[in-house]
Formats: C-alpha cells, structure tokens, sequence
C-alpha cells in the first residue's frame, strides 16, 4: 500500500486527467466523486511499482475509464435518470471550447474515449488499443468515424 | 482540430474541493482501513454460510425426494413394482418379467403420485387386454408406517378404475419389509411369492422357475385345486390368502360387481 504522501502527489498529478475521462462518460457530480475515489484508491492499493511516469499514467487512464463504464452499468444508473447539472465541470469555458466538448460529448461514448486519449493526450492508436484493450485497426476505424461525426456536427470552420 | 480539442479539454480541471475530498477519503482508508477490510471482507465471504446453507437444503431435500420408502407391487403377470419416496410420488418404476417390461415402457409413471400412477398402470393394462376373464389384480404395500393409509387409498383409486369390468377383482395386502426383500431376491414380486408359497405348501414340486409364466389367478387356481385334492385324500392345508403362512400378510379381496 502507497503512503498518504504518494496519494497526495498523485492527485495532484494527475486529477485533470481523470477529472477529463470523467467528463466525457458521466453527468453527476457525485458520480465523478466516486470515480475520484475509487481510481485513487486502486492506485494507493496497487501492489506493483511502475516502470515509469508513462505507464502509471496510462494505467490510471485505463482504471478510470473502466471505472467510469462499471459506473454507468450499475442497476441504479441504468434505472433512473439524473436531473443534475449535465455541464458539471465545465462551467466558465469559452463558447468555442464549450461547442467542440458538446460536439465530442454527442459522440458515441466509445469514440469519445479514442477523440481524448489521441487528440489531448497525443497517444499513438498503438498506445490507445493497448489502454483500451481493443485492436489496432478497430482504433483507427474508431477515429476516423469520430472526426467524420465531428465534422458533420462542428461544421468547416470549427473542425479545420 | 488538434488545437481546439486541447483548448477546449484544458479548460476542464479538476476542483481544489474535489482534490481534497478524494485525498480526506483516502486518508480515511489508509489511517482505519478495517471498516472497509471488515466490510470487504463480508462481502467476500457471505456467500459462504448461504451457500452452505443452500447445499444442506438441497441434500436433504434431494435425499428426501430420491430415497425409496415405500414399495408397491402390481401383480396380474405382468409384475410390476413402483417405489415411492416419502412423499408418496412414484421414484422408480420396475418390472419383473417381459410384459411387466412392455407395459411400463414409455408410461409416465415418475414423479406421478402413486394412486394415479397404479391407475395409469391399470388403464394400459385395460388397453392391453391383459386382464382377461377371471383377472385378478393383486396389490401389495411395503410400508413401515402408513401401508394402511397408502392401501385404503390404492382401493379406491383402483376400485375407480376398475368399475366397467365385472370380471376383473382385486386383492390388497400389506407386505413386511423381509417379504419384500426375500421377494426381492428370488427376482419376483411379494405378492408372487406370497401366492407361490402357498401353492408349495399344497404342491411341494411347484417352484419359482415353475410359475413364472403364470398369472396370479393361475396360481390361486392351482393351489384350490391342489387343495381340493388334499381334501380329498384327508390331507389339511391351509386355506388360500388365508395368511397362514407365517409372513404376516392378511388379504383384503374385492370383487368388482
């Protein structure tokens, strides 16, 4: 188990990162509350050391988007519907940018996931399949359905 | 594209309360991690008194529906026995000879209670044609507590299915456990062995092997007639389905008029 400190400089590092993954699958505050926890948690409790910066990060991506879906298919997520603030988290954002996150939030969920991971974290579609557990070939089909979805929805000028 | 996707998710941070919130939660786990062990470890491990609990249920429920406590035998030739669990429904269904075979075969006997499975035995023997002029259908119990009970029962459903025919009786007995087990291993039914006991006792050369073929009224014909022989040559034998044989078993015969 990682000390108090370890867990502190991993919130710090790396809260924006999964703050984001969160933004992209959940709508409840207290939703990304309990993802918050649970990722961390996992990281205080995981046994093993990490090669390097690279791989905790890319394992703290993979916990929190599994977290994230086993979320989402809880019985009570499936059977009642939040009437919470659907833009938690991204409030006082510029109009350009809060455009772009709706068009990538209309997204089917698995194309968002490969649109962040590829076009903010800069991670190869290699890199992507590995985190995600899917295909080389299915993650480029992914991409490149997402950016034609974006496209249709942002319209030239946004997308160029 | 790549500018303004990074544009836009740079604009979403994580807040200094959802930071310290997550870190005040992990501190929590970390300095008293035994509510969470102790809750972790209920989860885990409820299973296992439930499943326990599960498994003897159905142990014992399997032991009560699929062990045999009581025997009931139909014999006219065929001979046929149907085992019944405590819950008086029909566990196993055997046949002492070849036609006992050919009437049991493809009937849905088990899981029947026994009333109805003896009269769906009846029924396919009616439609068989098996009991002839003169049939006489004997019924024994093997039962340690209630063969009263299963008898009384037996009569009348039989009694029920045997209405339209006149020239067909029936007898009912209770049978001891070691009638039934001596029956058991000379391969024939209790009531067989009852009726060919007797015949011996009249006609010593008559065996097993002897009377396979015979009905049981054949055998109840032969032991009146041996007797009536004994009568005549001063010889006193006891009477047919008198129970006189030290087996313990009484009759109790109905004629269907």
């Amino acid at each position: 188990m990682k000390s108090e400190g370890e867990a502190k400089i991993a919130i710090e590092k790396y809260a924006d990162t999964v703050r984001r993954i969160c933004f992209i699958h959940l709508k409840s505050q207290s939703d990304v509350e309990d993802v918050f926890q649970e990722v961390f948690l996992k990281f205080l409790l995981y046994p093993q050391p990490f090669q390097n910066e690279a791989h905790e990060k890319a394992w703290l991506i993979r916990v929190a988007i599994n977290q994230c879906k086993d979320i989402l298919k809880s019985f009570f997520r499936r059977n009642v519907v939040l009437t919470e603030d659907l833009n938690y988290g991204a409030n006082n954002i510029q109009e350009d940018s809060r455009v772009v996150l709706n068009a990538v939030l209309s997204l089917p969920e698995k194309y968002r996931d490969v649109v962040y991971l590829y076009y903010y974290e800069g991670y190869q579609a290699k890199e992507i399949a590995k985190i995600l557990n899917r295909g080389e070939n299915t993650i480029y089909t992914w991409l490149s359905r997402a950016k034609s979805k974006l496209r249709a929805s942002l319209g030239g000028e946004l997308f160029d | 594209m790549t500018r303004k996707l990074k544009s836009a998710f740079d604009a979403i941070h994580a807040g200094s309360g959802l930071k310290s919130k997550t870190l005040d939660a992990l501190k929590e786990k970390i300095n008293n991690p035994q509510p969470q062990n102790k809750k972790l470890f209920l989860a885990r491990y409820a299973f296992i008194p439930i499943f326990i609990a599960v498994f003897l249920i159905s142990t014992q429920l399997y032991y009560f529906v699929n062990t045999p406590d009581s025997y009931i035998n139909l014999d006219v030739n065929p001979s046929i026995e149907l085992t019944l669990n405590q819950f008086n429904y029909v566990i196993g269904a055997k046949a002492y000879n070849a036609s006992g075979s050919n009437i049991i075969n493809n009937l849905p006997l088990r899981h029947k209670e026994y009333s109805k499975a003896v009269q769906i035995l009846i029924d396919e023997m009616i439609k068989q044609n098996i009991l002839g002029q003169d049939g006489l259908v004997s019924v024994t119990v093997q039962n340690n507590n209630n063969s009263k009970e299963i008898l009384d029962t037996l009569k009348i459903a039989v009694s029920a299915s045997l209405k339209p025919y006149s020239h067909v009786s029936a007898e009912f007995f209770p049978v001891s456990e070691e009638i039934q087990n001596t029956a058991h291993e000379s391969n024939i039914s209790p009531a067989r062995y009852i009726a060919i006991t007797e015949l011996q006792e009249v006609d010593p050369t008559a065996t097993f092997e002897s009377c396979a073929n015979h009905s049981i009224s054949q055998i109840r014909q032969l032991t009146k007639e041996h007797m009536g022989r004994h009568f005549d040559s001063g010889n006193v034998a006891p009477a047919p389905n008198s129970g006189g044989m030290g087996h313990g078993h009484g009759h109790n015969r109905m004629g269907h008029e």
